[in-house]
């Protein structure tokens, strides 16, 4: 098997070993630091409420990273057709972009009167600008003798767009999209977590908070670990996905049908750094 | 057709630079023409002013005749995220050059015109999977795939491996007779313009300007034997000494 | 005898001022307010030095929760809400103990604009937007929806800014009936009503002192000594000469004003949160484990528990209180059936 799926794998369970092994040990209680095996526990007996937050945290990730990823490459598309329009815009999109979350959370939530529609809006907020940065770096990134065909052959602004600009711009747009993941899902608990949410809307967050005004620490860590493995699963998908859609049919006479090389999901990110 | 007129065309480039001072030069329909000089001359500015990529800052240039124009870049530029085949259609879809042509008129086009390149079976390849002459044949193709009254080409061969550019260069003659397209190559390869071209113009630098035309006294139909012929080697010597001319003294001399 | 107790109590002094002072650490659940008043009472006017102990207060607020640093051995007494806090402890096997009650009424009340229907508490729960903070959220709301009718559709996370509710006169929030209500008063300029949730049902005792049980078996006597000095403190704060008191607290929390502290402390008193009931015979901090437990049983009846799940006997210990310490000291009071603190 290759090192690539064993390493990480043992690495990570030595961690949890020697974890359990060191509550045991130094006999840690279990409301300062609970053992891995509490906390699993806990997950398993405590499902039921925290099943219905996991859901509505992963719904209001997975909504606010299409919500940025559409807003993102739209807006990105609109800045490549017309340059005053950009330079209008791109002003409010960086003030967005340096306000920090935490102090401007609380403020939507009184605005707005939909406890999640306040929490997707500040998603959003976060999540939204990454996209437009790489994906206009993406589109701004095609061949320069590319541009030179296009307008050799008197192709519209629509077809430049279409054909030449959003397919330079795919790599771009990936790398924005796992950070957009990311992104989506700390800006999701950090809304929730400063502004404060009740009743049937309320994600892990709120769970972990809970969790903590109450003193059971083995709980919140069960919150917390369904917020990792949710950011992981992110993670992984937003990997994996775009390498399924790159792998194509291989040409009669060629090299074993690799990736192309253009489609390289490693290109330089633009790490618009989170709040 | 007519002729190509083109009278007292000068460049200047954004940033101060001359690229081409007064270029006058006519080229006849269906003539194979070369560019010839060194680095800087304008070769190249003159071939993008022509193909409508920039507009001189004097002078007209000729609007290109009914078919208009093909281009082949000194790299194939091919997308990379197309197949073979849609790289070669991609003129055709265009709004330029739409024609109303179907899908599958286009792809039977970009086929037939991939048959005469040599790169049968190779349509649903991806550019990356083809090697750099068989990169070129797809550029070229593309660039005839709209049946174009001017072909230009910019130093199409100029990171081909010899062997590779001699057959190239062979393969382009048989498509200029099928075609009957006239034929402006930019090189600075003294041997390759000798063989291609039936007229070389020798061009001088900073600032570009046309400092010799060579007609050149040769067979239509090359083929190896005209290579290894003296008359092939006499006239290279020629032009190389014309071509020496132009790099170290001014003086315009047209013959 | 009138004069017995103050000798007593001087001659101890002096001896415990003859051992070095233990130093603790207090931590309190807000910013330095008049419901905190004792305390700093005991620090400012030297009664916790003369039991031998050198305090720190250390204040709590908005976004601090000082809760985990108790089990976690950062301090060594917390100042605590209500008994839910306690109750949640005991029933996650946290080895913490409620050791002393200074209010016998939790203040903690839901306040609304005047004229707007509000004037009787069931009109409460019709309410379009309920302001609840965090803290709340997860614990007496859950009471309030179950007891009486609440939704939480009506819930609207509280940041502590009274702007919100001022804006909307339909509004409703949570407050202290010692604090909130004068801040009102100075901001909104109207006098909001006021429902003590004390008055309809909610029995908990208010601002305990909670402290590690293995502080309470190694070293009773230190937690004897910082109860008995802060119910001293306590009727100093309410019956004598506050201002040093009050000036400490101004020192910890600048926003606060000298006005602000003494129209609470005249709450308090109006209210009777301090003093009254069980604490006018057997000294302020006195807790009853038969009120403990019915309050207990009306939690579990709201669903907030389930039965046995909170072993009670876990949640306070009555050895340091009920000992009549402090009576007798303000005028009017009872005579004392108690004595000076004995180690």
């Amino acid at each position: 098997m290759k090192p690539e799926r064993w390493v990480p794998a043992l690495s990570i369970t030595l961690a949890l070993l020697a974890w359990e092994a060191l509550v045991h040990w130094a006999r840690i209680p279990h409301y300062t630091l609970p053992a891995p095996s509490r906390v699993l526990a806990t997950v398993w007996t405590d499902f039921g409420s925290l099943w219905p937050a996991w859901w509505f945290t992963l719904r209001l990730t997975l909504g606010a990273l299409v919500l940025a990823t559409l807003g993102g490459v739209l807006l990105a598309a609109a800045f490549a057709l017309s340059r005053v329009l950009e330079l209008a815009l791109l002003p409010f999109a960086v003030v967005l972009q340096v306000t920090p979350l935490v102090a401007i959370a609380p403020l939507i939530l009184i605005y707005v009167d939909s406890t999640t529609a306040a929490l997707l809006l500040c998603t959003w907020l976060v999540a939204f600008f990454p996209m437009l940065a790489n994906t206009l770096a993406g589109l701004r990134a095609a061949d320069r003798q590319l541009h030179e065909l296009f307008t050799l052959y008197g192709a519209t602004p629509w077809q430049r767009l279409k054909w030449l600009l959003l397919p330079s711009a795919v790599p771009y747009l990936l790398s924005g999209l796992r950070i957009c993941g990311g992104l989506s899902l700390i800006a999701g608990v950090t809304a929730e977590m400063v502004a404060g949410a009740a009743g049937r809307e309320t994600g892990l967050a709120s769970r972990i908070l809970e969790a903590s005004f109450r003193t059971d620490t083995p709980r919140m860590f069960a919150a917390l670990l369904l917020l990792v493995l949710t950011g992981l699963a992110l993670y992984a998908l937003l990997e994996w996905a775009p390498r399924r859609l790159a792998r194509r049919r291989p040409a009669p006479g060629s090299a074993a049908g690799s990736r192309p090389a253009w489609f390289s999901t490693s290109k330089p990110v633009k790490d618009t750094s989170c709040n | 057709m007519n002729d190509i007129e083109l009278s007292g065309i000068s460049h200047r480039y954004p940033n101060g630079v001359q690229a081409l001072a007064d270029v006058s030069l006519r080229i006849a329909p269906g003539e194979f023409v070369s560019l010839l000089g060194p680095s800087g001359c304008g070769k190249s500015t003159l071939l993008r002013l022509l193909a409508g990529l920039e507009t001189p800052s004097d002078g007209r240039v000729p609007a290109p005749g009914e078919g208009g124009v093909g281009f082949v870049f000194q790299s194939p530029t091919l997308l990379p995220w197309s197949t073979v085949r849609d790289n070669v259609a991609l003129p055709l879809r265009l709004a330029g050059r739409a024609r109303g042509l179907s899908s599958p008129q286009r792809r039977a086009r970009a086929d037939a015109l991939l048959q005469r390149v040599g790169l049968a079976g190779f349509e649903d390849a991806w550019p990356e999977e083809l090697s750099g002459g068989m990169q070129m044949r797809a550029s070229l193709a593309r660039a005839l795939v709209t049946d174009p009254t001017l072909l230009l080409l910019d130093e199409p061969f100029a990171a081909l491996d010899e062997l590779t550019r001699q057959k190239m260069g062979d393969d382009l003659l048989t498509l200029w007779r099928e075609q009957g397209c006239t034929v402006l190559f930019v090189t600075h390869n003294v041997f390759e313009a000798v063989y291609l071209s039936q007229r070389v113009v020798v061009m001088s630098a900073r600032p570009g300007r046309v400092h010799a035309e060579v007609a050149i006294d040769a067979p239509v139909l090359r083929d190896h034997a005209f290579r290894r012929s003296p008359a092939y080697l006499e006239q290279c010597v020629a032009v190389s000494g014309t071509l020496e001319a132009a790099m170290s003294g001014p003086a315009a001399v047209t013959t | 005898m009138q004069l017995k107790w103050p000798v007593a109590a001087l001659l101890s002094l002096c001896a415990l001022a003859a051992q070095a002072a233990d130093k603790i650490v207090f931590a309190t659940n807000w910013r330095a307010q008049a419901a905190h008043g004792g305390f700093y009472q005991a620090l400012a006017d030297g009664t916790y030095a003369a039991h031998g102990l050198d305090v720190s207060i250390r204040q709590g607020g908005p976004q601090v929760n000082n809760r985990p640093l108790l089990p976690a051995g950062k301090i060594d007494f917390l100042m605590t809400g209500n008994l839910l806090h306690s109750f949640d402890n005991v029933k996650n096997g946290v080895p913490v103990v409620a050791v002393a009650a200074i209010f016998q009424k939790d203040p903690q009340a839901l306040i609304a604009h005047p004229g707007q229907g509000y004037e009787d508490f069931e009109a409460l729960k019709a309410a379009p937007v309920v302001l609840i903070a965090k803290d709340a959220q997860y614990t007496w709301w859950a009471w309030l929806k179950s007891r009486h009718g609440f939704r939480d559709g009506q819930l609207r996370p509280y940041n502590f800014n009274l702007g919100q509710f001022l804006g909307n006169p339909r509004a409703v929030q949570q407050g202290y009936a010692v604090a909130e209500p004068i801040y009102v008063r100075r901001q909104g300029g109207f006098e909001p009503v006021v429902h003590l949730l004390a008055d309809h049902g909610f029995s908990t005792y208010s601002t305990l002192i909670e402290t590690r049980a293995d502080t309470v078996r190694d070293r009773p006597d230190l937690v004897q000594r910082f109860v008995d000095a802060s119910i001293l403190g306590w009727v100093h704060y309410l019956a004598g000469d506050r201002r040093a008191a009050n000036a400490l607290m101004l020192a910890d929390n600048p926003e606060m004003t000298e006005e602000e502290l003494e129209a609470s402390v005249a709450l308090m008193k109006r209210l009777g949160i301090v003093d009254s009931g069980a604490a006018a015979t057997l000294g302020i901090g006195s807790m009853d484990a038969a009120r403990i437990r019915d309050f207990h049983a009306q939690m579990v009846q709201a669903g907030l528990y389930r039965a046995g799940e909170v072993d009670l006997d876990k949640v306070a210990t009555l050895r340091f209180v009920n000992r009549g310490v402090g009576l007798g000291a303000a005028p009017g009071t009872k005579q004392p059936g108690g004595q000076s603190p004995a180690p």
